[in-house]
């Protein structure tokens, strides 16, 4: 009894041809003397071939069109998905110019405060020291940090720049 | 000549689809969609939803190839997502199901008109109507009735003719856990189409 319950659990496999030699050899010559584990096998086996004898289905000959006309509406979705994602990563145009608004008043308000006690407009000096500041000035122009400039500005905030202009 | 794309193995055929290369994708939807249209096609006995899947099926491969290992056999590969697939359209379609019932039982009270039934029911090609002989609705139907596992199981066997080792990879199974799958979908199976009959 024990033998025909090991031989009816590997009979699934057997009919498959996923045993060994050595067990379809003992699974055989059990079947052919064992009645009632043949007539399992011939029951499993019928319902096997019943199930194979299913037809099959055949695709429509523009199948494989369709399939790679939804792909390439995949792919073109995709790219417009990322560039839609990389637009939206961009900032409105509003928001652009109210930026570059804001940046020309902060730069014009803190240049104006960093550089105001070293550059006076010409008009402001007395008749005999506005040629010589003029001239000064012009010569000035071509420093790396002219006077007035933003980057004088700031490199004299940072201490780095300790002797002052030509109004001193 | 292994450098023509209808020569190549399926692995270095993905390895291309990768890259971008449409003709590969062709030439491996070419190979496999019968296949895998019959596989879906089992598992749902249904036609239309088994040719909307397949669809489905490719374009995952096409949205998933940078995903694809190229160790791995690319038919274990393609036959899970398959599976996967079918088993979430399954429950879709027991949703469906639920609902269409409801929704004709609500008809019926309605209306005394049967006609709407009878509309629903759509008029068959030849080839469905071969599919749809008593013997074919039997089997499909007794398919239908297995456990998820055991349907995956069998059919992968009987039709696609794949190892246990092969199964129990697409299932994410051990091989003697598809053994026993399948000898219990076996036992099934002859229980409602030999002994019912």
């Amino acid at each position: 009894m024990k033998t025909c319950q090991n031989i009816r659990k590997n009979l699934s496999a057997y009919q498959d041809g996923e045993v060994g030699t050595a067990e379809k050899d003992v699974i055989e010559a059990h079947l052919r003397s064992c009645k009632a584990c043949a007539n399992q096998h011939e029951a499993l086996l019928k319902a096997y071939r019943m199930l194979k004898s299913l037809p099959a289905i055949e695709p429509t000959p523009e199948f494989s069109r369709q399939i790679m006309d939804r792909a390439t509406r995949v792919q073109e979705a995709f790219w417009v998905r990322s560039l839609g994602q990389a637009l939206r990563l961009l900032p409105t145009p509003s928001a652009i110019v109210a930026a570059a608004v804001v940046g020309l008043l902060l730069g014009t308000l803190s240049g104006n405060f960093l550089t105001k006690r070293q550059f006076r407009p010409a008009w402001t000096l007395s008749a005999f020291h506005s040629d010589q500041a003029l001239t000064l000035a012009s010569v000035r122009a071509f420093d790396a940090t002219p006077p007035g400039s933003f980057a004088e500005g700031y490199l004299q905030l940072a201490g780095q720049n300790p002797e002052r202009s030509y109004e001193k | 000549m292994l450098d023509e794309p209808d020569e190549k193995s399926n692995e270095d055929l993905m390895g291309s689809v990768r890259l971008g290369n449409r003709h590969a994708f062709e030439v491996l939807i070419n190979r496999h969609q019968r296949s895998v249209l019959n596989f879906i096609f089992r598992f749902l006995g249904n036609r239309t939803d088994a040719e909307d899947l397949t669809q489905e099926v490719f374009l995952r491969v096409w949205k998933a190839a940078g995903t694809y290992k190229p160790d791995a056999k690319f038919t274990t590969w393609l036959y899970r997502i398959a599976t996967n697939l079918c088993i979430n359209r399954q429950h879709a379609i027991r949703i469906r199901r639920l609902f269409v019932q409801s929704h004709i039982q609500e008809q019926i009270q309605n209306s005394k008109d049967s006609s709407i039934i009878g509309e629903s029911a759509g008029i068959l090609s030849p080839e469905e109507r071969l599919i749809d002989s008593e013997q074919s609705v039997r089997l499909l139907n007794a398919l239908n009735e297995l456990p998820t596992s055991q349907r995956v199981a069998i059919v992968l066997r009987i039709y696609d003719e794949m190892s246990y080792q092969e199964i129990a990879q697409i299932m994410d199974r051990s091989v003697s856990s598809v053994d026993s799958l399948l000898i219990r979908a076996k036992k099934n199976l002859h229980r409602k189409l030999v002994e019912k009959k």
